[in-house]
């Protein structure tokens, strides 16, 4: 670090985490943090940039690595898609690709030694006080957050109608009967309703925010004490390393995990507003089941019309035992005889 | 002297505040997280074949539970760092 300057840890880790501004206005909500904004734009660039280029050079043949990357990529982002929403998923897939790998570029900035790129900002690019991690910036987590927010209502809106939508924010979940009581209960749902919109922007930006900051602490207090003497180094640095291998879960995890509210916040309004929930838990249920029945390549005894009819007539004496049979030629429900342990299969029951 | 020793007053309680916000959160995320696997663990065994899936579970179910702890590890960090506490003293 800089040895013209006292350094103590107050100053080591009030230097680190504070922001390049620029005030635009009066007060502090007019001031911008230019180190988030560039670098979150400078990232969003290169990551939808990559995947234009490589698609751009995209064929049907076979494919080279970068494209087989890019193809891994979109189809993990659209089986997330299809596992909640099984409707037409031309503007879901792509909000989420977009949400997921610009969120996780942004938190891989992270991965860059603080004390290191402090240098690089410093003495390369000559900027003073330069934060690398844009989503360890609340203000840009809140705004990924605030937009997914909006476009949550847009799609309640567009799917409900804005009669239906302001109709179920008083009248869910409770319902308006008994009628004499309806002003107060209005009250309630609408006091539920209000939780839960507020409740989701917040959850899902201070989520972020706060894995990324803490993270970001965590590791600027663990260099401190390497700061602290030989005894100090060698704590730090297995704990450092130890820190920094749960870093790389948390940011991959917690970029997922945004893309995964985004696309259940945005489209689980309209999933549930229809029939397809239905559907979906049916096919969902019945997917599930596949693999536990495995049954599947028996057929029921029964007759749809589809199979020859069997010329198998019983012995003369059964015929005159049974008396008259109504269909002779098929095997009646019931009478198949077999032990215990016909038809169980290793993998079902 | 006073302002000093009022600045150790708010900075006392404030380690106490930080103290219980971490840990009760992490109590509490812990407690969750053990829960979630044993029913994880659970199920597996049932059902090996649904691992992978419940896998990709776990893991989103692993952040949301961790969710208000990290929360509360951030806020707690502000005001180790930035005690808004102090303003009241002008220091």
């Amino acid at each position: 670090m800089a040895a013209e300057r006292e350094l103590t840890p107050n100053s080591y880790i009030g230097h680190h985490l504070t922001f390049f501004q620029h005030p635009v206005g009066e007060g502090s909500f007019w001031t911008l943090n230019v180190d988030s904004l560039v670098t979150a734009v400078v990232l969003g660039f290169v990551g939808v940039g990559f995947l234009w280029w490589v698609v751009r050079g995209a064929t049907s043949g076979v494919p080279n690595k970068r494209q087989a990357f890019v193809e891994i990529l979109c189809d993990f982002v659209d089986r997330q898609a299809k596992d909640i929403f099984q409707g037409d998923r031309k503007f879901i897939a792509p909000t989420a690709l977009t949400v997921g790998l610009w969120v996780l570029l942004m938190n891989s900035m992270d991965f860059l030694p603080v004390d290191i790129m402090a240098w690089i900002y410093e003495n390369v690019l000559h900027l003073h006080n330069w934060r690398g991690v844009p989503t360890a910036d609340v203000n840009t987590t809140f705004a990924l957050a605030l937009t997914v927010w909006l476009l949550m209502i847009y799609f309640s809106v567009t799917v409900k109608g804005l009669g239906g939508w302001i109709h179920e924010l008083f009248c869910t979940p409770f319902g308006v009967r008994p009628l004499w009581a309806s002003p107060l209960l209005a009250f309630f749902n609408f006091l539920f309703n209000m939780v839960e919109y507020i409740s989701k922007p917040l959850s899902h930006s201070l989520r972020l925010f706060g894995n990324m900051y803490a993270g970001e602490i965590i590791f600027l207090l663990l260099w401190m004490m390497a700061g602290a003497g030989l005894a100090g180094t060698l704590l730090a640095v297995p704990l450092g390393l130890v820190w920094a291998i749960f870093h790389i879960l948390i940011v991959l995890l917690q970029a997922y995990i945004f893309m995964m509210l985004t696309i259940v916040y945005i489209f689980q309004p309209p999933v549930q507003h229809g029939r397809i929930r239905l559907q979906a838990a049916v096919a969902l249920a019945a997917a599930v089941r596949q693999h536990v029945r495995g049954r599947d390549h028996l057929s029921a005894p029964v007759d749809d019309g589809r199979g020859r009819p069997h010329r198998r007539r019983l012995g003369g004496r059964a015929r005159r035992g049974l008396g008259d049979l109504p269909y002779p030629d098929r095997r009646a429900a019931g009478v198949h005889i077999h032990d215990a342990d016909d038809r169980l299969h290793l993998h079902g029951a | 002297m006073e302002k000093l020793q009022l600045i150790a007053l708010i900075q006392a309680y404030t380690g106490v505040g930080i103290g219980l916000m971490v840990g009760l959160g992490a109590l509490g995320a812990c407690v969750g997280v053990g829960i979630m696997c044993s029913r994880f663990l659970e199920g597996a065994a049932r059902q090996p074949e649904m691992i992978p899936t419940l896998q990709a579970k776990v893991f989103l179910l692993l952040g949301l539970i961790d969710a208000s702890f990290i929360i509360g590890l951030g806020i707690g960090m502000f005001f180790a760092f930035a005690n808004p506490l102090l303003g009241a003293l002008g220091g």
